[in-house]
C-alpha cells in the first residue's frame, strides 16, 4: 500500500504537485509508488534554475541501479528552485518522497493546466 | 567465516620498486636520439611485481570466479555450454596467431580457406545464402543486419523510417535500430506467448514499415509458429525481416531460419558455437543473409579466385556494399575456435546438439512445473521461463531465489528478462550438461520452492544470501552513488 | 560424443517424462515444412587427432606467419611474456560469464577495475571503461560521445589524414548511419603531419570533434597540442586516438596534453595480431563526462560483510536498460583481451613498457638511418620520411619509381620478407606512395640489415 497524501495533486506518471492556496509557485516530486518501483535512487538529472517546462514533456530523468525513468513536467512554467541536496545524495527521494525528497519548485505559467492533474482518489486507482 | 579462497589486494598496493616480471633481449642497435616532441615525462604509475607475484595475484583472482569449468550456468538465452579446450590449442597455432591482417592473400591462404569454409558451414546450418563473419559480436551483427536492410530499401527507392520490435525483445534490438536511424514500433505478445500477428498486420498497412526484428525461438523459449505468415506478410508489404540469433542453439539440426523467409540473422558464436565467454567478451558475431541482401554485404569478402585457380582472395569490389562495421575481417581467432567446434561435431553432432538442448530444457519444464508458475504452459525449445507469482504469495521474489541458489553451487538463471513476464526466471541447461547435472539443478530448485512455502520463509532461508560464498550481497547502490572507478579514486590505498 | 553426454536411454527417459512418444512430438510448434529431414549436408564428425591435424594443415598454409614481417598500420607483432598464455587459459577466466552476479565474479570485476585504472593512467585520464572492440570503434564512439556533449554542433566530425585507412572506413560508415559526415583534416604535404594550420576548413565551422591519430599511418608522431588548439578554436571536442598503445611508453599521453577524450588500439599490450582480431579498444575520459561514456564500467563498493568488493556500475547507460536511448548498442567488452592486456601491463610494469617502446623505436631509427644513406646514393626519386617517429619508417616513392616499388616488394617477398604496407600520401607532397615499415623488439639487427640490403639492391 503506497502512501498517497490527501493534500496533493498527481499525474499519471507518478509525480505529485503541492500548491499552497493561490500561490504562483508549486513544489513537485515523485510519489511513494514511483520511488518504491525504482528502488534505491542513485542519480537525478534535472535542468537548471530558469529553465522552462512544458506540461507532459520530458524534463529530466531519475536513475536507480537497475533502471532509469523519465520525468514528465506536471505543469508548464519556469524553474525557480531545485533541491540541490538531492544532486549530491538522492536518498531522501526514497526515504521521504513528499517532504525532503521534493525535486523542483516551479512558477506556473497557466492556472488552467491544474485541471489536468489527478485528485488523490483518481491517482489511487492507478498506483496499484 | 573461511579465509579461503584467498583474496588479493589491488596489484598497485603490492608494488615493490625495482621488481619486474619480464625478460627482454638487450638492445642490439644504437639507442635512438631522445624525442624532440613531448615525451611521456612522468613515470608510468603501474605496479612493479615479480613474475611469481603476478601469477599469484591472478591465480587468486581467478579462484573468486564462478565459471562453466566450475559449475552450471542455467542462464536462459546465454547458451553457457562447455568451451572445448581443443579450440584453444588450434587458435594458438603460430600460423593463425601471428598472421598479420595485411598479409598478401597468397601468404594467408590457410586463413582465407578457413573463413570460406566456416561461412559455408554456417550457411548450411542456418539456411542462409551467404554469411559475413565481419561483426565483432552479436550486437554488431544486429547493427550490420539493420544497416544492410536499410541499404536494400534505399536501393529500391524506399524511404521507410519505422521498424517493428516485439516487446519481449532484448534491449540491443532497439538500440541497433536507433543507431540506423529507425524509430521503433513495439509489437505485443499475445496470450499464447507469441508475436501478435494481428497487430503486425495493422502496423504494416500504411506501407511505411521497413520490417520487423524478431527473435525465434522467442525470449520466452517458444518457437514462433506463425513465422512463415509473418515473413510472407512483411515481404508482401515491401519490408524485410531481421532475426536475432541468440537462441540458435534450439535450431541446430532441427530447423533453419533461412528457410523461414528471414532476410538476415546474426549469430552469437560465443553462445551457439562455443567461443569462450571470457568474463564478458570478446564475442564473435556473424550475419547470415538471404539472396536479397547479398549485394550489400560488408567488404572485403572471401571468394574463390575468379581466375579459376583453386586459391582464395579477399575481394572489396562490391559496389552496393554497406562498407565496414569492423576493422579488418572480424574476430578471426574466434572464427578458428568456432570452425574447430563445428568440424569436430560434424553433421551428426550438430543434430544431436540441438536435440539434446531441447530435451534437457523440456525435462526441466516438466520437473519444475509443479513448483513454479510457468509463463506459457507448452512444450518449450531450448529454454523455459517461469515466474515468481506463486512464491510472491509468501513474500519471496525472483531475486531472492537467484541469490539463494548461489549457496547451493549454481549460478542463478537469467532473471527479470524478458520484461513481459513478471519476475521472469529463464532457464537454459544446454546440451553439454549431463542429465545427472540437470537433475541436481532441478532437485535444488524444488527444495528452494519448498523453503519458499514455509512460514517466515524470507527470514529463515532467503535473507542475506549468499551466505557461504566468499562474498556476501554486493552493494550496487553504493557503487553507483560513490562512483569510484580507478584506484586513484580510493581515499587511501586499501580503503573505501 | 564427448560434449554431448545424453545417452539413448536418457533421451527415452526424458521423452517418457514429457509424456510423448518421440522427439518429433516435441517439435509440434514448428511447421512441418520447416523441419529438417535427416542430417544437414555437413562434413562428418572428426576425432581429436584428425581435427588437430586438419587445423594444423590450414595454419601451415599461412606462410606469412613465418616470414620476416614489417607490416604495421595499427597491428604489430610484438612479443609477450609466455606466462600470460598460461594464466589466461585458466577456466575461471576463460569460461566465466559476464560479471552480472557480482558475488560470483569478484575475480573478473577486480581485474577490470585494475584494467580501468591502468588504462586511465596510460592515457593520462581520470576514468577508462572496460574496453571496446578495437581502436577504430573507440574512436567512433568518442566522436559520438563528443556530439552528445555538444548538442548545438554541426553533424560533422574531422579526422586526421594520417588515420589508418581500414579504421577510417569503419568510422565513416558508422558515423553516416547516425547522420554524421566524416571529413578529412588534411596533413601538411611537406611534413606529413596534421596541424591547426594545415586544416582546410572554414573558420565558421562548428564540428562535433577533431580526431587526431598518433602515431599516424606514415609512422610520424603528431603533436597533441595541435588538435587541442584547433578544437578550442572551433568549439569542438578534441579526441586523441593513439594508434599504437606502446608509443605511450615514450611519448606524452592525450590526457596529459589536455585533450577531452583519449582512445587507443591496445592490441600491442600482449595480444596476438591474429589476422586482425580480436583486438582491444581503449577508451578514457574525464570524470565529469562519465555518464556519457559508452561501454562497461566497474566500480568499487563493499559487500554485506563490509569487505571491499567490485561490481558493474552505471548500467543505466547501457542498452539492456535504456534500449533505444542507450549510449550505444554494445553489450560486451573485449574482456579476455582486456585481461591479457592487464597481465601484460602488470608483468611489464613501467620499466618493461618503457624498454619495449624505446627499443622498438631504436630499431626503427637504425633502419631509417641506414636506408637514408642507401637511398640518397641511389639517384632514385626516393626519400625516407623525416620527423619524429615511433616504430614505423616510411620510404616515399616519387612518380617515376612505381616500378621500383613493385620490384622491391617482389624481391623482398622472394627473400621471405614482408617489407611493409603501401600507403597513400598527401596530395602535392611530390610523391605518389609511401612504403611504411614497422619494427618491434622481435627484430634482430641481422634481420634489419637484411631488409636494408635487399631494399637497397
Amino acid at each position: 500500500m503506497s502512501d498517497i497524501p490527501k493534500d496533493l495533486l498527481y499525474t499519471k506518471d507518478h509525480e505529485w504537485v503541492r500548491r499552497t492556496a493561490g500561490a504562483r509557485v508549486v513544489r513537485i516530486g515523485i510519489t511513494d509508488f514511483a520511488q518504491s518501483s525504482l528502488g534505491d535512487v542513485t542519480y537525478l538529472d534535472i535542468p537548471s534554475i530558469g529553465s522552462t517546462l512544458k506540461q507532459e514533456q520530458v524534463f529530466g530523468s531519475i536513475e536507480s541501479v537497475k533502471s532509469v525513468s523519465e520525468l514528465f513536467a506536471p505543469l508548464s512554467g519556469k524553474i525557480v528552485a531545485r533541491n540541490e541536496a538531492l544532486v549530491e545524495d538522492p536518498a531522501p527521494i526514497n526515504a521521504s518522497p513528499y517532504s525532503e525528497g521534493w525535486i523542483l519548485e516551479v512558477e506556473i505559467a497557466d492556472e488552467s493546466e491544474l485541471s489536468k492533474l489527478l485528485s488523490p482518489d483518481a491517482y489511487t486507482k492507478i498506483a496499484q | 567465516m573461511s579465509n579461503w579462497p584467498l583474496k588479493t589486494p589491488l596489484s598497485i598496493l603490492q608494488s615493490n620498486p625495482g621488481h619486474e616480471g619480464f625478460s627482454l633481449p638487450q638492445l642490439d642497435v644504437p639507442e635512438a636520439p631522445a624525442p624532440k616532441l613531448a615525451e611521456r615525462g612522468r613515470k608510468l604509475g603501474l605496479p612493479e611485481l615479480s613474475e611469481l607475484d603476478v601469477v599469484r595475484h591472478f591465480t587468486r583472482l581467478s579462484q573468486l570466479n564462478f565459471s562453466i569449468d566450475g559449475g552450471m550456468y542455467p542462464l536462459g538465452s546465454c547458451t553457457m555450454k562447455y568451451n572445448p579446450r581443443v579450440n584453444e590449442q588450434t587458435s594458438s597455432f603460430r600460423g593463425f596467431a601471428r598472421l598479420h591482417p595485411l598479409t598478401p592473400d597468397k601468404y594467408a591462404q590457410g586463413a582465407l580457406e578457413l573463413m570460406f569454409h566456416l561461412e559455408n558451414l554456417l550457411s548450411e546450418i542456418s539456411g542462409f545464402a551467404r554469411v559475413s563473419l565481419q561483426p565483432a559480436a552479436g550486437a554488431q551483427g544486429e547493427y550490420l543486419g539493420i544497416k544492410m536492410m536499410r541499404a536494400c530499401l534505399e536501393a529500391r527507392g524506399e524511404k521507410r523510417t519505422k521498424i517493428l520490435i516485439p516487446e519481449s525483445a532484448h534491449g540491443t534490438n532497439g538500440a541497433s535500430a536507433a543507431m540506423c536511424g529507425y524509430s521503433v514500433l513495439p509489437v505485443r505478445t499475445n496470450s499464447v506467448g507469441l508475436v501478435d500477428f494481428a497487430q503486425v498486420e495493422e502496423l504494416t498497412r500504411a506501407g511505411d514499415v521497413a520490417g520487423i526484428m524478431i527473435t525465434n525461438p522467442n525470449t520466452v523459449g517458444l518457437f514462433e509458429s506463425e513465422i512463415l505468415k509473418i515473413t510472407r506478410l512483411i515481404h508482401e508489404r515491401g519490408g524485410l525481416i531481421y532475426a536475432d540469433g541468440a537462441n540458435m542453439n534450439a535450431m541446430l539440426g532441427v530447423t533453419r531460419p533461412g528457410d523461414a523467409g528471414i532476410d538476415c540473422m546474426h549469430f552469437n558464436m560465443h553462445k551457439t558455437f562455443t567461443t569462450p565467454h571470457g568474463g564478458g567478451g570478446p564475442g564473435c558475431g556473424g550475419l547470415g543473409v538471404s539472396k536479397t541482401l547479398i549485394p550489400f554485404l560488408p567488404v572485403p569478402t572471401v571468394e574463390r579466385n575468379p581466375t579459376g585457380s583453386d586459391d582464395f582472395v579477399l575481394d572489396s569490389g562490391r559496389p552496393q556494399s554497406v562498407g565496414k562495421v569492423k576493422d579488418h575481417y572480424g574476430h578471426f581467432l574466434m572464427m578458428v575456435r568456432a570452425y574447430t567446434y563445428i568440424r569436430e561435431l560434424g553433421a551428426e553432432g550438430i543434430q544431436k546438439a540441438g536435440r539434446d538442448a531441447i530435451l534437457l530444457a523440456n525435462y526441466i519444464r516438466v520437473r519444475l512445473k509443479p513448483h513454479y508458475d510457468i509463463a506459457y504452459d507448452r512444450t518449450c525449445m531450448h529454454e523455459v521461463v517461469f515466474t515468481d507469482k506463486r512464491q510472491n504469495k509468501n513474500g519471496i521474489k525472483t531475486l531472492d531465489i537467484a541469490k539463494r541458489l548461489i549457496d547451493e553451487g549454481f549460478h542463478p538463471p537469467t532473471i527479470y528478462f524478458p520484461l513481459i513476464v513478471q519476475g521472469a526466471l529463464m532457464i537454459e541447461p544446454t546440451e553439454t550438461e549431463s542429465l545427472r547435472s540437470v537433475e541436481k539443478f532441478c532437485e535444488t530448485m524444488i527444495r528452494v520452492a519448498e523453503e519458499a512455502k514455509e512460514e517466515n520463509a524470507f527470514e529463515k532461508h532467503f535473507k542475506d544470501r549468499p551466505r557461504h560464498v566468499a562474498f556476501g550481497r554486493v552493494n550496487e547502490t553504493l557503487a553507483a552513488k560513490q562512483l569510484k572507478l580507478t584506484w586513484k579514486d580510493l581515499d587511501t590505498p586499501g580503503s573505501l | 560424443m564427448r560434449y554431448l553426454p545424453l545417452t539413448d536411454a536418457e533421451q527415452k527417459k526424458i521423452l517418457s517424462l514429457c509424456g510423448v512418444q518421440s522427439f518429433d512430438d516435441l517439435k509440434e510448434a514448428i511447421p512441418e515444412d520447416l523441419r529438417i529431414k535427416g542430417l544437414l549436408d555437413l562434413p562428418p564428425a572428426l576425432s581429436e587427432p584428425d581435427l588437430v591435424d586438419h587445423l594444423e594443415q590450414l595454419a601451415n598454409k599461412n606462410q606469412g606467419s613465418w616470414m620476416q614481417s614489417h607490416l604495421g598500420q595499427g597491428s604489430y607483432d610484438h612479443s609477450w611474456p609466455t606466462v600470460i598464455d598460461q594464466i589466461i587459459n585458466r577456466g575461471e577466466f576463460l569460461t566465466a560469464y559476464t560479471p552480472y552476479q557480482p558475488e560470483l565474479s569478484q575475480g573478473t570485476l577486480q581485474a577490470i577495475f585494475e584494467f580501468q585504472s591502468m588504462v586511465a593512467e596510460l592515457l593520462g585520464m581520470e576514468v577508462a571503461n572496460a574496453s571496446l572492440y578495437d581502436g577504430a570503434t573507440s574512436a567512433l564512439e568518442a566522436a559520438l560521445m563528443a556530439a552528445r556533449t555538444r548538442p548545438d554542433c554541426e553533424q560533422v566530425v574531422y579526422i586526421s589524414e594520417g588515420v589508418y585507412p581500414s579504421a577510417r572506413k569503419v568510422i565513416e560508415s558508422c558515423l553516416a548511419d547516425q547522420g554524421f559526415e566524416l571529413r578529412t583534416w588534411k596533413a601538411d604535404p611537406k611534413t606529413f603531419r596534421c596541424t591547426a594550420s594545415s586544416w582546410n576548413g572554414q573558420p565558421s565551422e562548428r564540428p562535433a570533434a577533431f580526431i587526431l591519430q598518433s602515431p599516424n599511418k606514415w609512422g610520424l608522431v603528431e603533436d597533441w597540442s595541435e588538435v587541442k588548439t584547433l578544437s578550442e578554436r572551433q568549439e569542438a571536442r578534441s579526441i586523441g586516438y593513439v594508434g599504437h598503445a606502446l608509443s605511450l611508453g615514450v611519448f606524452q599521453s592525450p590526457g596529459d596534453a589536455g585533450l577531452d577524450l583519449a582512445v587507443a588500439e591496445g592490441q600491442t599490450l600482449g595480444i596476438p595480431v591474429g589476422f586482425g582480431g580480436p583486438h582491444l579498444g581503449l577508451f578514457a575520459c574525464r570524470k565529469k563526462d562519465v555518464r556519457q561514456m559508452p561501454g562497461r564500467l566497474v566500480g568499487i563498493t563493499e559487500d554485506a560483510r563490509k569487505q571491499q568488493a567490485f561490481c558493474v556500475t552505471l548500467s543505466t547507460r547501457e542498452q539492456h536498460i535504456r534500449r533505444e536511448k542507450a549510449t550505444s548498442n554494445i553489450c560486451s567488452n573485449q574482456n579476455l583481451m582486456a585481461m591479457r592486456a592487464l597481465m601484460y601491463m602488470t608483468l611489464m610494469g613501467p620499466s618493461g613498457l618503457s624498454k619495449v617502446a624505446h627499443d622498438s623505436r631504436s630499431k626503427a631509427y637504425y633502419v631509417r638511418e641506414a636506408l637514408s644513406k642507401k637511398l640518397a646514393s641511389s639517384g632514385r626519386e626516393l626519400a625516407v620520411l623525416d620527423g619524429e617517429i615511433f616504430n614505423e619508417v616510411s620510404v616515399l616513392v616519387g612518380p617515376q619509381e612505381t616500378l621500383w616499388l613493385e620490384d622491391a616488394l617482389t624481391r623482398t617477398q622472394e627473400q621471405g620478407i614482408l617489407a611493409g604496407t603501401v600507403v597513400a600520401v598527401p596530395a602535392n607532397s611530390g610523391y605518389v606512395k609511401s612504403l611504411t615499415m614497422a619494427f618491434t623488439e622481435r627484430h634482430k639487427k641481422v634481420d634489419l640489415d637484411r631488409l636494408v640490403q635487399v631494399l637497397g639492391a
